[in-house]
């Protein structure tokens, strides 16, 4: 009964649109209609990217393969090997943590996929468009353009020219965005007047607004406090679950995030020393660290 | 960030927008005093300084706070140039100068005008004075005042003072009064005091001596006719020479650098950033149509474009000097074993660092934009937060607008009649 009363309801949102599309005059129409041929052919160019998406959407977003960085001349004395047969792989919806000491390569890995970094040996591979990856600093004075939070959380939009014009799309995609990361009421505050965390959680609200399908956020925490930290990390794990099912890289410091974080990773001296998720991570590193106390 | 909380830093009740150390005098900027700053030490013991007034801040991290013996006595030696110019530095930072202030609950009149009327104004108002002579009569006891000017800038003060609250415009005005005081003092102590040299292409008439042609006139006949000579040097020490001459000029400098500060500090005050980009966008609209070619369509949007960046970047840079100024407060710096050259050049490294470090900034920003989409001016339409409120036409305007018509009429009026 209600696969019939579901089937029915689509019959009439067709025929709703196919009225509405007849209401549309024809000086709208500006291209002139596609020979049959091409038509043929185009609808099976669609069907194969229809092809394609699907498998795209089972392939993970992002991963790495062996992949290997050098920072100097490799086989020379002063080459260093900043990453070292570093294996990774994020679904799309996946929330990964990547963890380990200062200076250990997470940066150069997360430059890596944003193509900033060619690496010296493997392969890297993300599997969305390039215009789609979103890249948060650790420092969000680097981030923040726009004089005024709202503006700079509109940024992406209004990179792409969209315009707040009749129906306040703009107006509700930065309230919305700027009220997951608990910054209700500043979208007219001067950036310069906010905080480091305020300007922080701007510049991931911003992050929310552009449609990244692949996330990369260098400490973003760093400068938040434990709720706002939370309240950040709700509002990309609500990304990653939502339609858009984006792929995040969560690099951090705090052991209790990984209990959000579907799967996480620890590097050490650009190898990978452990891997699994969050909660399997957060208690192997939890135990190294008692080892250690006791130890001592 | 609110009115409430522009000029404190009051977290208490205050919204958390509040602006990064915009303290009013004598209060430190934000963060307060640095913890392991000694007491008077990294400005040399200024007594003046707002980082070492408050014997408290001092004593509650150098000293127990148990200790019941008085304060030691404040310096009364005086202090290093270079400590009052780091001093300056500070507090200067922690004014929120050309920035955009939320309204509080009642937002005055000038919130409420259209971006457009509020650049019409400043701009008359610096305009309009330009087109009355220069030249009055010296002779006259108040000939030294250049009236329309002063009216001009007292106008934009009236205006100032009736819609910011005072602890946010008082450290406002008090920095862009020292501003148009160094004017001052540069166009009276220099206009006057070298006389031009004169070549006459002909032979002078009979009767003039060639000597007087280039001199400045120590004493004029009085233009009233009774004889009675009023002294034009009114100082005169070494190569400082001040005249009337040099004085009128002076005063005019001063107010007109005063009337356009504050007539661009008040519009950017009480107008989003965004707003006056979108405004600017509005009046060159014409250029946009009018010009065909791309070139300047291009001028347009980068211009636009270019005047958000700027006032995103007027926060870096205060933010900037403020940080290494408080870094090289902390250091403890002995300015007044350094010297003048040495603390010349140590002032000199800073301000390296200050620009090397905005470079530094600008490159990141300007590779952010373009991870984040950014493709071209052309394309970009920035967003503003307030929407059509900040862009509303109202009867406020009609009436400011309708204001300024009158009194430039009148000005032209008193103009051709030579009543100014």
């Amino acid at each position: 009964m209600a696969m019939a009363a579901r089937t029915q309801q689509q019959q009439q949102q067709q025929q709703q649109q196919q009225q509405q599309r007849s209401v549309v005059p024809r000086v709208f129409c500006r291209t002139p209609r596609a020979p049959r041929r091409k038509r043929a052919l185009r609808r099976q160019a669609a069907s194969a990217d229809m092809s394609d998406d699907v498998s795209a959407m089972q392939q993970p977003a992002i991963s790495l393969t062996h992949l290997q960085v050098t920072r100097g001349q490799p086989g020379s004395t002063d080459a260093k090997h900043v990453l070292v047969d570093v294996n990774l792989e994020v679904g799309r919806g996946e929330i990964h943590a990547l963890l380990g000491p200062n200076g250990c390569g997470k940066s150069t890995l997360l430059d890596a996929v944003r193509g900033k970094i060619k690496p010296t040996r493997g392969e890297v591979h993300v599997r969305v468009p390039t215009d789609k990856i979103a890249f948060v600093p650790q420092n969000p004075d680097h981030n923040v353009v726009m004089p005024t939070a709202g503006a700079d959380v509109a940024f992406a939009l209004s990179a792409r020219g969209e315009r707040d014009e009749d129906d306040g799309h703009v107006m509700k995609a930065v309230d919305y965005a700027l009220e997951r990361v608990r910054l209700e009421g500043f979208a007219c505050a001067p950036t310069g007047t906010l905080s480091g965390g305020q300007r922080q959680r701007v510049a991931v609200a911003g992050t929310l607004v552009a449609d990244a399908e692949v996330l990369l956020l260098d400490e973003l925490t760093s400068y938040l406090d434990p709720e706002d930290a939370e309240a950040v990390l709700d509002a990309v794990r609500a990304s990653c679950r939502g339609p858009r099912a984006a792929a995040a890289i969560w690099v951090t410091h705090r052991l209790d995030e990984l209990l959000k974080c579907d799967r996480a990773t620890y590097i050490d001296d650009g190898k990978v020393l452990l891997s699994g998720s969050g909660t399997y991570v957060r208690e192997r590193i939890l135990g190294w660290q008692e080892e250690v106390a006791k130890s001592r | 960030m609110s009115l409430a909380s522009a000029g404190g830093g009051a977290r208490g009740g205050a919204p958390r927008g509040a602006p990064r150390g915009g303290a009013p005098r004598g209060g430190a900027p934000r963060g307060g005093a640095p913890r392991g700053a000694p007491c008077g030490g990294a400005l040399g013991g200024a007594r003046r300084s707002s980082l070492h007034v408050r014997p408290h801040r001092c004593s509650s991290s150098s000293q127990p706070a148990a200790s019941s013996q008085p304060p030691p006595p404040l310096s009364t030696e005086p202090t290093p140039m270079a400590a009052r110019v780091l001093d300056g530095v500070i507090g200067a930072t922690s004014t929120p100068v050309g920035m955009y202030v939320e309204p509080g609950d009642r937002p005055s009149f000038v919130y409420r005008l259209h971006p457009i009327t509020k650049q019409v104004w400043a701009l008359a108002l610096v305009l309009v004075p330009a087109f009355f002579p220069q030249h009055g009569s010296l002779g006259e006891p108040w000939g030294v005042l250049p009236f329309p000017r002063i009216i001009a800038m007292g106008s934009v003060l009236l205006a100032t003072a009736v819609s910011l609250p005072p602890r946010l415009y008082v450290p406002q005005l008090r920095r862009l009064l020292l501003l148009s005081m160094l004017a001052f003092f540069a166009v009276a102590f220099v206009s006057d005091a070298v006389s031009p040299n004169v070549y006459v292409p002909f032979a002078p008439p009979d009767g003039v001596p060639l000597a007087s042609l280039g001199a400045s006139p120590s004493t004029i006949a009085s233009p009233d006719g009774d004889n009675a000579p009023f002294c034009y040097v009114m100082l005169e020490a070494g190569i400082v020479k001040v005249t009337r001459k040099s004085l009128k000029l002076a005063i005019s400098a001063a107010s007109i650098a005063l009337t356009v500060l504050l007539a661009s500090n008040l519009c950017l005050t009480t107008t989003t950033p965004e707003a006056s980009a979108s405004a600017l966008r509005g009046v060159l609209a014409p250029v946009r149509r009018i010009l065909p070619w791309r070139p300047a369509r291009q001028f347009v949007d980068d211009v636009c474009l270019g005047l958000l960046l700027a006032l995103r970047f007027i926060a870096l840079v205060f933010e900037e000097a403020n940080a290494l100024a408080l870094g090289l407060a902390t250091k403890d710096v002995p300015w007044r074993s350094l010297g003048p050259m040495r603390a010349i050049g140590v002032g000199a490294g800073v301000l390296g660092k200050l620009v090397r470090n905005l470079l530094g900034h600008a490159e990141k920003i300007a590779v952010a934009m373009h991870d984040r989409g950014f493709r071209g001016a052309s394309t970009f339409h920035a967003y503003t937060p307030g929407g059509a409120k900040d862009l509303r036409w109202g009867v406020g305007d009609a009436v400011a607008l309708a204001v300024l018509a009158g009194a430039v009429y009148l000005a032209t009026y008193a103009r051709s009649h030579a009543l100014v």
